[in-house]
């Protein structure tokens, strides 16, 4: 009886590189698939990242690059190393900075608390309503997606100028009898946030509500829960993981939200983006803006961190 | 037991009992949807203990009806009333009732301990209770060892003993259980069949189960009712449904059934003869109640009573019909014949095998001319 070995190597040899090829990426997929988001972020986000940490370790120098050589070439074999913490150590003792820092954490805040307590009712709405209707509410919500953030910025710009529309309304109404001051304010701030980054709270939420599985509330109202009882033990926990991730969408491009402070608080509100952006641009101080960017990011990671480790800590529990 | 102890002992059959109160009443339940009827015109009387099964096929309404017991429907006509209580204005979570759900609900998030804990906390009961109860209740279902688990780390039999315990825990009047052993497979279905009627012998808890599976009906009930098209067929003990079926309809559903249509030729006393649409053939059944000649009747017997032979029956044995088998199903302890009689209808006999079958040689096999006969009394007369 002729024995089926040698049959399946004939086989390997006849596809030669090929069949080298797909044996490889039979043996090592799971490797393969995992490497490609993992050099994404190698490329994408790491590199540009420690450039910034770099830049942010270096002085600043009338000069282009406006900043100084970490390594400097002298006479010795080695060369030496010029680091220096001064710029985080300014932004530390500049009680501006600090100040700034958490000025945009609170609006950052205050603004996804918002975006939740709207998003949530909205999303669970769109989640109670069948078939044609529920896409239909869904496209809404995305419809502001089809213009220019920027040309949205400009038309709140317009419609709370002291003579744009919301005036021009309440006015005609009879409600003030001279214009009230809504644009360059911390509430045209939160009011433009709030409207910018509700879909990215109501998108993940939808995404969690739709797998809801309505009859653990009909459990649990048979077992004796009240409506709000309801809500708390089964939907609040089960829709948890779209609140934390609508709150991340949020809370996180909020924090260093540049355009809309700029555009619709003027001067008057201080946010870490703002102040960023002078430092680059106006000050063309590279190494300061860089430290300021830094600092954002840890500003942002402590508290998920935290986050992640009282979620585990009662995973195991 | 004397003549009289039978006429007043209701214990087990409280319904033949014309003073007992019923423990729930539905006076003309409906529910539509849209146009849809999904329980049409519904009467009932649950009596207090009782293990009452709605056993029909799928999409006849039975969850419908359980649904609005509990309070998640409202009906669109009648009444219904738990404890002598009217609960049209009851919310679910105000019910003297628990649901088992066909899908078990259990709470993902929450572990098996708090899963049956759930009723007992919203109810307010101290903790110290709540601890001791959920214990006590884990030990009955079995379960002590998994009180740490998740529900998706439990396998189906295990979901559906905490869907139980969590369900039974607030010691509720009555117990809905919407096909609670339909996800299981046959042999933990049969054994668990028993665990539920023994439970509910325990705890005096009234239960209405839901099924689908006739078999499992005629094993739990005290009384079934047959659902068909949002309408109840009939309602009675497992025994009255199979040997006094009220229809065409409920004896072909309930187990099989050989049925001969005809026509009543004479009533003499309680036996009516019956001449077949078929040809000459001349069946006698009992049947009490007056008939007059010429109705349309279908007379029904099931294949286990009908006794066929290789023999020629003894002079004077009634219904008598010659035919050869053309199909024969061996099962172990019985087999299953398929009989073609005179003008061509098929019978399905049940033969029990009281001999040893050695080399492949059956008492019966294909083609065997044989005789099948029945004794009046073990058909019955249907007229609907
Ligand atoms: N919420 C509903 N809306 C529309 N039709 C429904 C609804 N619930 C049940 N039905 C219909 O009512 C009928 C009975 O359903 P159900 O009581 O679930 O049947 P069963 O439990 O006996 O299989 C089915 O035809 C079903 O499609
Ligand atoms: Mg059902």
């Amino acid at each position: 009886m002729e024995s089926p070995v040698p049959v399946a190597s004939v086989t390997t040899d006849a596809t030669g590189f090929r069949g080298w090829v797909s044996a490889f990426l039979q043996r090592h997929w799971r490797s393969i698939i995992v490497f490609i988001p993992f050099a994404w972020l190698a490329v994408f986000f790491l590199t540009p990242f420690f450039i910034v940490v770099k830049i942010s370790l270096a002085e600043s120098l009338i000069a282009s690059p406006p900043f100084s050589k970490l390594l400097e070439w002298g006479d010795s074999i080695l060369p030496s190393l010029n680091i220096s913490a001064d710029n985080y150590a300014y932004l530390w003792e500049d009680s501006l900075y600090v100040k700034t820092y958490l000025n945009s954490l609170k609006i950052a805040s205050v603004s996804t608390l918002l975006c939740l307590l709207i998003g949530y009712p909205m999303a669970y709405g769109i989640i109670r309503t069948q078939g044609t209707a529920r896409y239909v509410l869904l496209l809404l919500v995305m419809l502001p997606f089809w213009t220019s953030f920027l040309l949205r910025v400009y038309a709140w710009m317009g419609l709370l100028a002291d003579q744009g529309t919301i005036n021009d309304l309440l006015l005609w109404i009879g409600l003030i009898d001279k214009p009230i001051r809504l644009l360059y304010s911390e509430l045209a701030v939160y009011i433009g946030i709030v409207y910018t980054y509700l879909p990215f709270m109501i998108l993940p939420l939808y995404a969690n509500m739709e797998k809801l599985d309505f009859s653990l509330n009909e459990a649990a109202a048979d077992l004796g829960a009240r409506p709000a009882s309801v809500f708390t033990t089964v939907t609040l926990p089960m829709t948890w993981p779209g609140i934390v991730a609508g709150s991340l969408l949020v809370f996180i491009p909020a924090t260093g939200e540049f355009v809309i402070p700029d555009l619709l608080g003027g001067g008057n509100v201080l946010m870490i983006g703002r102040v960023l952006s002078s430092e680059f641009n106006a000050n063309h101080d590279w190494p300061v803006a860089s430290a300021v960017a830094v600092a954002l990011l840890f500003v942002l990671l402590i508290p998920m961190m935290l986050y992640h480790r009282v979620q585990s800590r009662e995973a195991n529990s | 037991m004397s003549a009289e102890n039978q006429l007043t002992d209701f214990t087990d059959r409280p319904w033949l009992d014309p003073d007992a109160r019923p423990f729930i009443t539905l006076q003309g339940i409906s529910k539509s949807f849209g146009s849809f009827k999904a329980v049409d015109n519904i009467d009932l009387d649950i009596y207090r203990g009782e293990l009452f099964v709605l056993l029909g096929g799928s999409g006849c309404g039975k969850t419908t009806l359980l649904r609005m017991l509990a309070g998640f429907e409202t009906p669109t006509a009648g009444t219904l009333s738990i404890d002598g209580a009217d609960m049209s204005s009851t919310a679910p979570y105000e019910r003297p009732v628990n649901m088992m759900f066909q899908s078990y609900a259990l709470f993902p998030h929450m572990t098996v301990e708090k899963n049956v804990a759930y009723g007992l906390k919203r109810d307010g009961v101290k903790k110290a209770e709540i601890k001791q109860r959920v214990d006590e209740m884990l030990q009955m279902v079995e379960l002590q060892d998994f009180r740490k688990r998740k529900p998706d780390q439990l396998s189906g039999g295990q979901r559906q003993r905490v869907a139980l315990a969590r369900a039974l825990i607030k010691r509720p009047k009555v117990l809905l259980l919407d096909e609670p052993l339909g996800a299981l497979d046959k042999r933990l279905r049969e054994q668990t069949q028993f665990e539920l009627m023994n439970l509910q012998d325990k705890l005096g808890t009234t239960f209405i189960v839901v099924t689908h599976d006739q078999e499992e009906a005629m094993t739990l009930a005290t009384r079934i009712a047959v659902m068909d098209q949002g309408v109840f067929r009939q309602v009675g003990t497992p025994a009255e449904i199979y040997e006094t079926p009220a229809t065409r309809f409920i004896a072909g559903f309930i187990g099989s059934a050989n049925m001969f249509d005809g026509s009543v030729e004479q009533q003499r006393g309680n036996l009516v003869s019956v001449r077949l649409n078929t040809g000459d053939l001349v069946i006698s059944v009992e049947h009490d109640e007056p008939i007059a000649n010429g109705t349309a009747v279908t007379v029904a017997v099931r294949p286990e009573k009908i006794r066929v032979s290789k023999q020629q029956p003894e002079p004077g044995t009634d219904n008598v019909m010659r035919g050869s088998v053309k199909e024969m199903a061996y099962l172990g302890r019985n087999s299953t014949l398929r009989v073609a009689i005179e003008g061509g209808q098929v019978l399905e006999v049940n033969s029990q095998n009281r001999y040893r079958a050695r080399d492949g040689q059956h008492e019966f096999d294909w083609d065997d001319q044989v005789t099948v006969s029945f004794p009046p009394a073990s058909a019955v007369l249907l007229t609907a």
